[in-house]
């Protein structure tokens, strides 16, 4: 394979950029090409011109998704520097984990099984652990202090598991992470930033740092997090559409990234004088949603160590790099809220000074993954008011001829471009099964016949959300366009199951606009009904697919779907974790602290005393 | 401590935690980055515009 790549690796990056990008632009050219074959039939009017400018700008965008899925099949593992096993670690690391009225027990378990297995690998000494709050309730605040006191205690780690929290939560995530780095970075040399949610095991931490050893360059190190424990529907598809898609689009994103990589905010290793320096956040001009404080603050510290001459690198053979996600549609498009004001803040970034090329295609990326779901709901109405807009047909347009001339029939053109456009979507999914095979990855997903199965149904699953995800998005983006401010609302982590009546509450205006686009369709333009029904379909039904989705799926029939690595094998630190959460649910925190052999004298003796809440 | 815990409220446990959990005090300078330099009129014609509306 090497063979076929046969540059340094500047210009091979080069040529993958410049063919991923041909890729996607001849294939927008070929479905814009198709579109106006079918929508000539009648004459081109106004509103068609428009259409194809929206249809060439989201095929363009599809077509860069299947060209990173592409390029993803056809990774090489690059030759990655390392410390030798035969050299000891130098440098000390902080773990940090940023928490945000989350649940304590929950978190702090699974520090504890991180701190449990670095002790199993001898490895303890080497890392701390930073639990650094943002809670703004007090009564989480009391019960993050209690269990984290728990924690110490169980762990022994007096002087290596800390906790902070504070009072005014300035720059919120980015700004918790950069406080951590004002007062206490200099004790460290690496920093691992984690989620609330966040599990690692430590052989790969341990691995991590060594390649941060090696390569004194080397700012920042990407882990690609696999979903783990989501038991819905929407869960479980998500978690398997992550473990089993997406390492091919991280290969696919590791080909191009060249020394301008990818930071997704968690699960990655910062040098930390890489990122003191050319890492701190300004306040953006102006109010929220396009001013204030950077949200989307992961692609922007990239950039800022990218331009600053640091490697920033995801490396997609790092595995068992883990995280939560939401068991609900209502939960992932509260999340996407947030990260659409976060990613429409880069319009602002975009044109930012000294920033490298490829950091600002990237900013362009992450607008485009909002945008585009308003394009196509632009695409869609413009659709649907297009006869509307059709010149008068012409049926003698030769002056003499005697007989009338009809438009062709061009609805075949129509049909080719939504295969087109779906085949761009799904046939990498089936590559994917295809490749499984062929390297026995299957395996690890239950056998080929489960993961085909699996795949199946996580098209139909997803083609069943896409117009509500649609919706949601496209109403994201206009109320950030609109200047609303989403706020910072805390991740309701794990529990995920809705009624009927929560579902339809948060749900009608998606039904009424379904209903009323089919009303519309069969009064107006009775031809585009069976072009609108895949869409309006699920839009009518949507409280029972949010409510379906967000029920159990870890029995019968469903159970056996979707099925990963980590649920057929949980790994030492998932279940040191389950074993660790379970029993702490056993027991409050206090019970144990209030006893009398619980803390011994010297934990406070010893300790370094840090201003409560400042 | 175990007298403490004999007859210490909560309040007072809660206290005695949060005395006890600071960070290393070791700091570390962490410059503000110049982001925007890039033209601010398309930015300031497009506020205005939504202003408008």
């Amino acid at each position: 394979m090497r063979r076929f790549w046969p540059f340094g690796t500047e210009a091979a990056v080069l040529f993958r950029r410049v063919a991923a990008l041909a890729f996607s632009i001849i294939v927008a050219v070929a479905a814009t090409d198709l579109f106006i074959r079918y929508a000539d039939t009648d004459g081109m009017s106004l509103v068609d011109d428009f259409r194809c400018g929206l249809i060439a700008l989201t095929t363009l965008w599809l077509a860069w998704g299947a060209a990173l899925s592409l390029m993803g099949l056809l990774y090489v593992p690059e030759q990655i520097k390392r410390l030798p096993d035969s050299q000891p670690i130098r440098g000390r690391t902080a773990i940090l984990v940023p928490i945000y009225n989350e649940d304590p027990a929950s978190t702090f378990s699974r520090v504890a099984a991180m701190d449990l297995g670095f002790a199993n690998i001898g490895a303890a000494d080497l890392f701390d652990f930073a639990l650094l709050s943002d809670t703004t309730s007090e009564v989480i605040a009391e019960e993050e202090a209690l269990w984290w006191a728990r924690l110490v205690m169980e762990r022994d780690a007096e002087g290596r598991i800390f906790y902070r929290r504070r009072s005014i939560n300035t720059g919120k995530k980015a700004g918790n992470i950069e406080d951590f780095m004002r007062r206490a970075g200099a004790a460290y040399d690496y920093a691992l930033i984690l989620d609330a949610d966040s599990l690692m095991e430590p052989a790969t931490v341990v691995e991590m740092v060594r390649r941060m050893e090696a390569d004194e360059k080397l700012g920042l190190l990407q882990t690609l997090p696999t979903i783990i424990h989501a038991r819905s529907v929407f869960g479980r598809a998500m978690q398997f559409s992550a473990s089993y898609f997406s390492p091919v689009f991280a290969r696919g994103v590791a080909m191009l990234q060249g020394n301008e990589g990818p930071f997704w905010g968690h699960n990655a290793m910062v040098r930390v004088r890489a990122f003191a320096e050319s890492c701190g956040l300004p306040q953006l001009s102006g109010k929220p949603p396009f001013g204030g404080h950077v949200m989307s603050h992961d692609y922007v510290e990239a950039a800022l160590l990218a331009r600053a001459g640091w490697r920033v690198r995801l490396d997609p053979d790092l595995t068992s790099s883990f995280e939560e996600g939401p068991e609900n549609l209502l939960e992932h498009a509260k999340r996407d809220r947030r990260w659409c004001q976060g990613n429409m803040q880069y319009v602002k970034l975009v044109l930012a000074p000294n920033m490298r090329l490829w950091s600002r295609l990237v900013f362009a990326q992450g607008i485009m993954a909002y945008a585009a779901s308003p394009i196509w709901l632009l695409f869609l109405v413009t659709s649907l008011a297009s006869p509307f807009f059709a010149p008068r047909p012409d049926y003698f347009p030769e002056p003499h001829f005697p007989f009338p001339i009809f438009p062709a029939d061009e609805t075949m053109m129509a049909v080719v471009l939504v295969v087109f456009i779906w085949c761009l979507l799904i046939l990498p999914k089936f590559i994917i099964v295809a490749r499984g095979i062929l390297t026995g990855d299957n395996r690890r997903f239950g056998g080929t016949l489960r993961a085909l199965g699996s795949t199946f149904c996580e098209i139909i699953f997803s083609s069943l959300v896409a117009p509500l995800m649609l919706w949601f998005q496209s109403r994201a983006v206009i109320q950030v366009l609109l200047g609303a401010d989403g706020g910072w609302s805390a991740a309701n982590r794990g529990g995920g199951r809705m009624s009927l009546n929560d579902a339809w509450a948060s749900s009608r205006s998606i039904v009424v606009v379904g209903g009323l686009g089919i009303a519309f369709t069969v009064m107006f333009a009775p031809d585009m009904i069976w072009w609108l029904l895949p869409i309006a379909v699920p839009m009518l039904i949507a409280p029972f697919l949010i409510c379906g989705t967000s029920q159990n799926a870890e029995q019968g029939m469903l159970g056996r779907l979707f099925r990963t690595p980590t649920e057929i094998e949980a790994t030492p630190a998932m279940a040191a974790r389950d074993e660790i959460f379970a029993r702490w649910q056993e027991t409050a925190p206090e019970t144990i602290l209030l006893r009398p052999d619980a803390v011994e004298p010297q934990l406070v003796a010893t300790a370094v005393r840090e201003e409560a809440g400042a | 401590m175990s007298d403490v815990a004999a007859t210490a409220p909560r309040e007072r446990l809660l206290t005695e935690i949060l005395g006890r959990s600071g960070l290393p005090n070791a700091p570390l300078a962490m410059p503000k980055q110049v982001l925007e330099a890039q033209p601010r009129w398309l930015f300031a014609i497009y506020t205005r515009l939504v202003r408008r509306t």
